[in-house]
């Protein structure tokens, strides 16, 4: 099929297909030439997605560096692939009551749907704009909560902080 | 019988006998109405008002759960004045609720949640602050208490007072500021029944605490093999194992309740200690073995079978077939091994001493095929185990009295060949047999049971969690 139809039957073969990859030669010329380039020297150059991207997991913590994950297993029960596995057991705090003893993803089997970010109400989990993974082994696409909250490119290590909806929920108490 | 009337709910005809409560004529037929303090089981409180319903000539609106059954009244509960006060009752309800349902192990199955859904409000109208109460509590018998959560519908307060007598709960204070209390700690056998009908997540079993969100559980509806009452129970389960065990309904046996200790009976059925496969003793450590080598071994040998009182009756039955079919009566001998009993005879509510779920129907099994069923029986030929002797002894399922196990199977084993044959190695003591032969447990067959009633007692099987491919029938044919 051709595209620009009209512009072949106007100006003839060779100045139709100049004139049909305009865009594409200009793009090419800049490439090859100019500055803004679209395409980048990856790995050396990084591409940074928005923060909506939905790339790898994060869990968020509390101001005292503890998971904000109480283990109420919507996300594990929201996931359209099933690859969350939340282990819970009681935590020494009263106030808390609940929390993972372990909180696995198969990144493997993830689609990155996000369904999990939704589904957690108390902003526990989110993706965030990290796109590359890569590893060898299938059991190493296991990611434990160590690395999920506290993985050298959160914060150095010590996690992302969330204190969403903190106000409003401590608002009524005491 | 002829005092069976007709009246008339939401335009529904319902026939009820006169003078019955009026909810529960409602609740039978299939009506759903919200309801937090009525139980069937204990006396009416009237106290949660959501029942609420008019009536034709009666002037206000009034909870049906202290209203009684009469002929041709027409009972409505979906009048827009009486949503409008179901509304306003559960919202006094949450006023002071925690909202924790994600990490409340009753969401997913709780009284609040469903009727939200139905009639809630929304938006909190609530300007002053939540007030507070002391959260998990443990008051004893595995039982957790979170009087934050609690509506005060006093069903656990009538439970403790009315059917254990034991009355350890207790509400105290008043208006905002009444709980839950325990006046003592709880002791009693029954004390799990009262995480069953808490309508909140309140009261929760410290057993099954955390361990699973109720929506990924499956319920099988199948009988407690405890003791000899039988209740009729159901066991919540999904592929990781079985988790829960909950009375379900049964006026003969058990009406509403059943026994703490039937709530264990789960236990040994996913537990990690659960048979594979054939395994077999080498230096008290058991490693699978062929089929092959225990037939070897079992073949032309004096076999001394022992059963257990946890069979079925069709297991039994087939039993006793094959032995006459292969004609082993010459070879075989049969004895039954009897729990002995733990504690009274009867407690006065539901718990029975004799731990044997299915001696009614072993003996009747045992007397038709002309076996011997009695328990001198079963010590003579404990006694008269000769070194040349083969025992297969089908090891009870579970028992209280795990020291006359333990002396029974010290009995035998001057035995040339001792097989246990049972659904896992829990117990030290296995580590005397030679072969452990996996059966299926109570929650993989299908059969039935007499309990001591003389009723019978259907086992449904449920997900499977060890090697079930063998019956104890199935092992005759390598003798």
């Amino acid at each position: 099929m051709i595209l620009k139809n009209d512009l072949y039957r106007e100006h003839g073969f060779l100045k139709g297909l100049f004139l049909g990859l305009k865009i594409t030669m200009i793009t090419m010329l800049r490439n090859i030439f100019g500055k803004d380039r679209m395409t980048l020297n990856y790995p050396e150059e990084k591409y940074f997605y928005s923060d909506r991207f939905k790339g790898k997991h994060v869990l968020t913590v509390k101001e005292d560096g503890t998971l904000r994950c109480t283990s109420c297993m919507l996300c594990a029960t929201y996931c359209p692939a099933q690859c969350i596995h939340i282990v819970a057991a009681d935590d020494s705090d009263k106030e808390v009551e609940k929390a993972p003893v372990s909180f696995e993803i198969e990144l493997l089997r993830c689609v990155f749907c996000g369904f999990c970010e939704e589904a957690c109400p108390v902003d526990a989990i989110r993706l965030t704009n990290e796109y590359e993974m890569s590893n060898h082994a299938e059991a190493e696409w296991v990611m434990d909560h160590h690395h999920l909250a506290f993985r050298k490119s959160l914060n150095n290590g010590r996690g992302i902080v969330s204190t969403v909806d903190d106000n409003d929920r401590m608002k009524l108490r005491l | 019988m002829s005092d069976t009337v007709k009246f008339k709910w939401n335009d529904k005809e319902i026939e009820a006998k006169k003078g019955s409560n009026l909810l529960k004529a409602a609740l039978d037929n299939g009506i759903d109405v919200a309801h937090y303090c009525y139980h069937a089981g204990l006396s009416v409180a009237g106290v949660c008002r959501m029942c609420m319903v008019e009536q034709n000539g009666v002037p206000r609106p009034f909870p049906a759960c202290n209203a009684t059954v009469n002929e041709n009244i027409e009972v409505r509960n979906d009048t827009p004045k009486i949503k409008e006060a179901v509304s306003a009752t559960l919202q006094f309800h949450l006023l002071n609720h925690p909202l924790d349902c994600p990490v409340c192990d009753q969401a997913g199955e709780c009284g609040l949640q469903d009727n939200y859904m139905l009639h809630g409000k929304y938006d909190s109208q609530m300007t002053d602050k939540k007030v507070h109460k002391e959260k998990v509590q443990d008051i004893g018998c595995d039982v957790m208490l979170d009087a934050e959560r609690c509506i005060l519908c006093s069903r656990c307060v009538r439970f403790t007072g009315e059917v254990t007598k034991s009355s350890e709960l207790g509400i105290l204070n008043r208006g905002d500021h009444a709980e839950i209390t325990v006046l003592k700690e709880l002791n009693n056998d029954y004390a799990q029944n009262l995480v069953d009908i808490c309508p909140v997540g309140a009261l929760t079993s410290k057993d099954f605490r955390f361990k699973q969100r109720v929506w990924f559980l499956e319920d099988v509806h199948t009988t407690c093999i405890g003791c000899e009452v039988g209740c009729s129970v159901k066991v919540s389960q999904n592929k990781n194992g079985a988790y829960r065990v909950k009375p379900v309904l049964d006026e003969a046996v058990n009406g509403y309740w059943m026994c703490d200790d039937g709530r264990e009976i789960y236990k040994h059925v996913s537990s990690p200690t659960r048979l594979h496969s054939l395994v077999a003793n080498q230096q008290s450590l058991f490693v699978p073995a062929e089929e092959a080598s225990l037939k070897e071994k079992l073949k032309n040998k004096n076999v001394k079978l022992i059963l257990s009182t946890h069979l079925t009756n069709e297991e039994y039955r087939d039993v006793f077939t094959k032995i006459k079919d292969l004609n082993l009566a010459a070879r075989v001998e049969v004895a039954l091994y009897r729990s002995p009993d733990v504690g009274p005879i009867f407690d006065g509510i539901l718990k029975r001493g004799n731990k044997n779920a299915n001696l009614k129907g072993a003996i009747k099994n045992f007397e038709q095929f002309g076996f011997d069923a009695s328990d001198d029986h079963c010590k003579k030929l404990m006694a008269n185990v000769k070194d040349s002797d083969a025992v297969l002894f089908v090891l009870p399922e579970m028992s209280q009295s795990l020291d006359h196990l333990e002396t029974a199977v010290k009995q035998i084993s001057k035995a040339a060949l001792k097989c246990a044959i049972t659904p896992n190695e829990e117990w030290s003591f296995v580590r005397t047999f030679d072969f452990l032969c996996p059966v299926p447990t109570f929650l993989e067959k299908n059969g039935t049971m007499l309990n001591y009633q003389g009723l019978e007692r259907t086992l449904v099987a449920g997900m499977s969690y060890g090697d079930n491919s063998k019956t104890v029938a199935s092992y005759l044919d390598w003798v």
